[in-house]
């Protein structure tokens, strides 16, 4: 089940004086399987072409297919929204319910599925998120950690057994430690899922973890890359980005005439280069 | 007389809680920046809210400028120092955006010239300027914290603390949102506290306090994030350049100890 793009504009408030493309001609596809990254400095559109994704803002101009949904008709949004699940910047804030099992099950629960599947689909996205279920699921979601609120967070959208995930920066606003689980977690979940597409400005976690790279300026898409296809120069930071950190230093390195080039992507290959440029095994 | 002291503070939420700050004693003198890192929950947002006393301590003393947050001047205090918070959607209170930058000074009774200054020069200064007469609700997160930021600055505080408000901005806007925060912290002879997870932020300070478990577990100039190893053990990460020299070093190629930027490793790379 891939999701294609195909030539999608979109423009908050049509009729304002000063309109603005937040979205324009832009044509992408993400493939069954892939961790696909959206990229791009704020105000990019981003956010905007994932909301496509799951009906919460309708399509002016434009194709997108995903499954057997028409976008160009009224689509069931109930059931889009159980095959493409979105995770929102501080997923956290939304959880509501006296305990994680009751909000985890709140999607399940308005599917109007039977009892029995709900506990077993809150259950099994507990555990996904790799949290005990039997220590957790009475307990209220606000005496928890930020860290685990954020997983409790993503186990209700788990719930809803999507096929898609989209995740709006995910790591945003956790410690060093707290990036690294979730990112370790949201790949774990890459084998029960049709694709993960994950917004980021964290270009260390898009080099580490996703094998597509599409690149948003100002509403247009630049391009759709691999993380080293794009990392390969300075591309990024002509648009607002960061090269990731490794990836940095080794421009510089090679700058200085250290290595003979910066074609690595993280710490541990930029570190096999210098030494095998210091002739040291 | 340092600009803020923690004399010995403890503090706890609730009473019988484990505190979120434990017996912690540093001083911020006038014109000094201090990055304060830690993991999420070891105490950076309960320090910063005892810093102009949202918070009061349990004990100890906090002193700013001399004058404890336990007294009735808690007004004066809050003046001098400016939080902005993680969340922008929280610290906004006006539709039209010069109106939210200017609802701090207009509260301190300034001069309505020098209300319009102060806010003209806040907005620039985080690059918002041409958004001035918009709704500052339908602005991108990293947009409406740099309003937030600009609110801050417009109040002219004597300390600005930062609780992890790049969080939300995008990597180049982070890097700019806090070139112009030390540049003003510099001219202005400001003091700040930057609360981050980024080290990138954290190195630019003159000092770093690492908390953990809301007790002080490393206190020191830069050379804190030479300490890979301590601060691994609690969760936080060295910077890019020290993790490379280590992982260099530990394959038995001699790098100098003092590494800290991708500067340094460049140098000592290049002999």
């Amino acid at each position: 089940m891939s999701v294609t793009i195909e030539n999608l504009s979109y423009i908050y408030d049509k009729k304002a004086v000063f309109k603005k493309n937040a979205l324009f001609d832009v044509s992408l596809k993400v493939e069954d399987g892939d961790f696909f990254a959206l990229v791009g400095r704020t105000g990019s559109g981003k956010s905007t072409l994932a909301m496509h994704l799951n009906g919460l803002i309708r399509k002016q101009t434009g194709v997108i297919l995903i499954d057997d949904f028409d976008f160009d008709k009224k689509i069931n949004l109930k059931a889009l929204r159980a095959k493409v699940g979105i995770v929102f910047q501080y997923p956290e804030s939304q959880l509501f319910a006296d305990t994680v099992a009751l909000d985890v099950g709140f999607g399940p629960k308005n599917l109007k599925l039977d009892p029995k599947e709900i506990d077993a689909r809150v259950r099994d996205s507990i555990g996904a998120v790799g949290l005990d279920y039997d220590e957790i699921a009475g307990k209220s979601p606000f005496e928890l950690s930020g860290g685990q609120m954020r997983r409790v967070a993503i186990a209700g959208v788990l719930a809803m057994k999507p096929e898609i995930l989209v995740l709006d920066e995910p790591t945003a606003g956790l410690d060093p430690q707290g990036k690294k689980d979730i990112m370790e977690l949201v790949s774990s979940l890459r084998s029960s899922l049709k694709a993960v597409i994950m917004i980021s400005h964290n270009m260390d976690e898009v080099a580490k973890y996703c094998n597509k790279v599409a690149l948003m300026d100002e509403g247009r898409l630049v391009g759709v890359f691999t993380p080293r296809q794009l990392f390969r120069d300075d591309t990024v930071e002509r648009y607002g980005l960061l090269l990731p950190s490794a990836v940095s230093l080794a421009h510089k390195l090679k700058a200085a005439g250290v290595i003979n080039d910066a074609d690595i992507l993280g710490e541990d290959e930029l570190v096999a280069k210098i030494l095998e440029a210091k002739n040291i095994k | 007389m340092s600009l803020i002291e923690f004399d010995n503070v403890t503090f706890s939420y609730r009473a019988g809680l484990r505190p979120a700050i434990k017996n912690l004693s540093f001083t911020l003198e006038s014109g000094e920046t201090l990055a304060l890192i830690g993991h999420n929950g070891s105490g950076k947002s309960t320090l910063a809210r005892l810093c102009n006393g949202l918070l009061i301590p349990d004990k100890g003393e906090v002193r700013v400028d001399g004058q404890s947050t336990r007294g009735k001047n808690v007004f004066d205090i809050r003046r001098k120092v400016g939080v902005v918070f993680q969340n922008p959607d929280n610290q906004t209170v006006a539709t039209i955006i010069e109106d939210d930058v200017a609802f701090g000074p207009e509260n301190l009774g300034l001069k309505s010239e020098e209300i319009r200054k102060r806010v003209d020069d806040a907005l620039e200064s985080v690059g918002m300027l041409g958004y001035a007469k918009r709704d500052p609700f339908r602005l991108s997160g990293g947009q409406k914290q740099r309003v937030a930021i600009a609110g801050v600055l417009a109040l002219k505080p004597r300390v600005m603390i930062l609780d992890e408000s790049t969080a939300m901005l995008d990597p180049l806007s982070r890097r700019e949102v806090m070139e112009v925060v030390y540049d003003l912290v510099r001219k202005e002879n400001m003091s700040l506290i930057t609360i981050t997870h980024f080290t990138e932020e954290a190195l630019e300070a003159d000092k770093v306090l690492v908390l953990d478990g809301g007790e002080k577990y490393m206190e020191g100039g830069r050379e804190v994030f030479l300490k890979s190893k301590e601060l691994a053990s609690i969760g936080l990460t060295a910077p890019t350049a020290v993790r490379v020299a280590d992982a260099l070093r530990a394959k038995g190629l001699d790098v100098a100890r003092d590494v800290l930027y991708d500067e340094d490793l460049v140098k000592a790379l290049c002999r």
